[in-house]
């Protein structure tokens, strides 16, 4: 809530002052929702930080015509998105999925159960990755909790009852994946 | 299956609640601020900071670019345009190399030019001449390895079918060699002389000189050798015997051999005493007959003197 009356703040800010750019407010508002975007995608730190960055270039390479923007959280989550995107196919996310999975573990956990439970979290991350690229995108958008349907639709491109179907179908091919896997 | 619907919540709860480091936005915008920096400047964003700044003022690009494809383009006319004409003087430059290589190098880089050059001087002799034979072959050679040069290897082609098709010519005579020519002037030395010699008159004509100036020359070493009894008497069968030799003028060997520095006087037969001149007289040449010779050893002995004679007439 207190994400959304920043944004909103920050866009009041914007269209009060015309073409000026509050960038400050701007990185303050937006780059936490920006970092998450990017760390779902690359699932690393040091990499999301630099697509964050790279958000807020193109806002300063594009601020002549920011005015134009009619959403501008939607339009900085899209611009993230897309840079991920391409910063993905330059590196290999799994490289990073050994690190995540024992981030996510507890500290409480012996040694030998703190294993396991990483080795388990590194298959969901691998069948994470098994699904398909659309179902993949949405599931990933979805996951943030801050992009609504019709946003997620913009992001990805696609129309809204695409976009929960493409959910719907995410979530359960994961889910069978993994029932599957823990069978064998 | 509770396990998996854990470990997937698990997942999407890590990947929903990652959080940036600290400081993140405060680096951000540092970063950006060096930028706008930098950017101010260097007017222009993203490829364009990299471009010179005449380049980048607002309104120009699109002349400054055209101008540079302008420029290009002509450049690539330029070039297309210069590649025949560089090829030219590169096979000139070849060609004058080739004229100018020596004959007796392997390379054989007489040109076309070479051969038309040297044609009219064989013509002359009606013999194709080395230089000639060499064009020619080079010719072939050239045309092989240059399809430009498709002209010269024609005239050059067309220079080796009219020597083919030529009539054939002797060879021209060897020139003498030193020693032929050293025969040569031997025996062609007071040719006209020695031919006159062959007539009776003439020839009867010097044997009369010869005998006066016998005469004298002996009445003079006669008259001063009075003294001396021993020389009177040698002088006076000397004497008795030339008058018998020289009447009957038959005994040509006796005065040959008494007068063999005399080239105008001796001339019996044409080719000995000829020859005798070209060749020195061989010593071994008196004691072969020496039964003939025998009662005329004061006729040997009388033309010792003779020789000292003509040298005391020379000085």
């Amino acid at each position: 809530m207190t994400l959304v009356e920043g944004c909103s703040l920050a866009l009041t800010s914007m269209e009060g002052v015309g073409s000026e750019i509050d960038l400050a407010a701007l990185v303050e508002t937006y780059s936490p929702l920006l970092f998450r975007v990017a760390h779902s995608v690359l699932r690393s730190r040091a990499e999301a930080e630099d697509v964050v960055q790279d958000v807020f270039v193109r806002v300063l390479e594009h601020r002549r015509s920011l005015t134009a923007v009619r959403d501008m959280r939607v339009w900085l989550v899209r611009v993230a998105w897309n840079l991920a995107m391409d910063r993905r196919r330059r590196i290999r996310p799994e490289q990073f999925d050994e690190g995540f999975a024992e981030s996510l573990v507890a500290r409480s956990l012996p040694a030998d159960e703190a294993l396991k439970e990483a080795q388990r979290l590194r298959s969901v991350l691998r069948e994470l990755e098994r699904l398909p690229k659309a179902e993949r995108d949405v599931l990933l958008l979805s996951v943030l909790e801050e992009l609504g349907t019709a946003e997620m639709a913009e992001v990805v491109g696609r129309s809204e009852s695409a976009v929960r179907a493409l959910l719907f179908r995410a979530r359960t091919r994961l889910r069978e994946r993994l029932e599957e896997g823990e069978g064998r | 299956m509770k396990n998996s619907e854990e470990a997937l919540e698990k997942v999407l709860a890590g990947l929903r609640d990652a959080e940036a480091a600290i400081g993140m936005e405060r680096r951000i915008l540092d970063g950006l601020l060096g930028l706008e920096e930098r950017g101010a400047a260097r007017p222009g964003s993203g490829w364009r900071r990299w471009l010179p700044i005449w380049m980048v003022v607002p309104g120009r690009p699109v002349a400054v670019a055209s101008l540079v494809c302008g420029a290009a383009l002509a450049g690539l006319f330029a070039v297309a345009l210069a590649i025949p004409t560089i090829r030219r003087l590169g096979h000139g430059l070849v060609q004058a190399r080739r004229s100018v290589t020596p004959v007796g190098s392997l390379a054989l880089g007489t040109s076309e030019t070479a051969a038309k050059s040297a044609r009219p001087a064989s013509s002359g002799s009606g013999v194709p001449s080395r230089a000639e034979i060499k064009g020619n072959g080079t010719g072939k050679v050239e045309g092989k390895g240059n399809v430009g040069s498709q002209k010269g290897v024609l005239g050059s082609d067309a220079v080796a079918l009219e020597d083919m098709h030529a009539a054939s010519r002797p060879a021209p005579p060897m020139p003498l060699t030193e020693q032929e020519k050293l025969l040569l002037r031997l025996v062609h030395k007071d040719a006209p002389v020695e031919l006159a010699m062959l007539g009776p008159k003439a020839r009867a004509l010097q044997d009369l000189e010869d005998k006066a100036e016998f005469q004298r020359f002996f009445g003079q070493s006669m008259k001063q050798a009075a003294p001396e009894q021993s020389v009177t008497e040698q002088g006076v069968p000397q004497q008795s015997a030339r008058e018998q030799v020289a009447p009957g003028q038959s005994d040509t060997s006796s005065t040959e051999q008494a007068m063999p520095a005399q080239p105008g006087t001796e001339g019996a037969t044409s080719e000995q005493p000829l020859l005798e001149q070209a060749v020195p007289e061989q010593p071994t040449q008196q004691p072969s007959t020496p039964e003939k010779f025998a009662p005329d050893r004061s006729i040997t002995q009388q033309a010792r003197p003779r020789t000292t004679r003509t040298t005391g007439e020379s000085e």
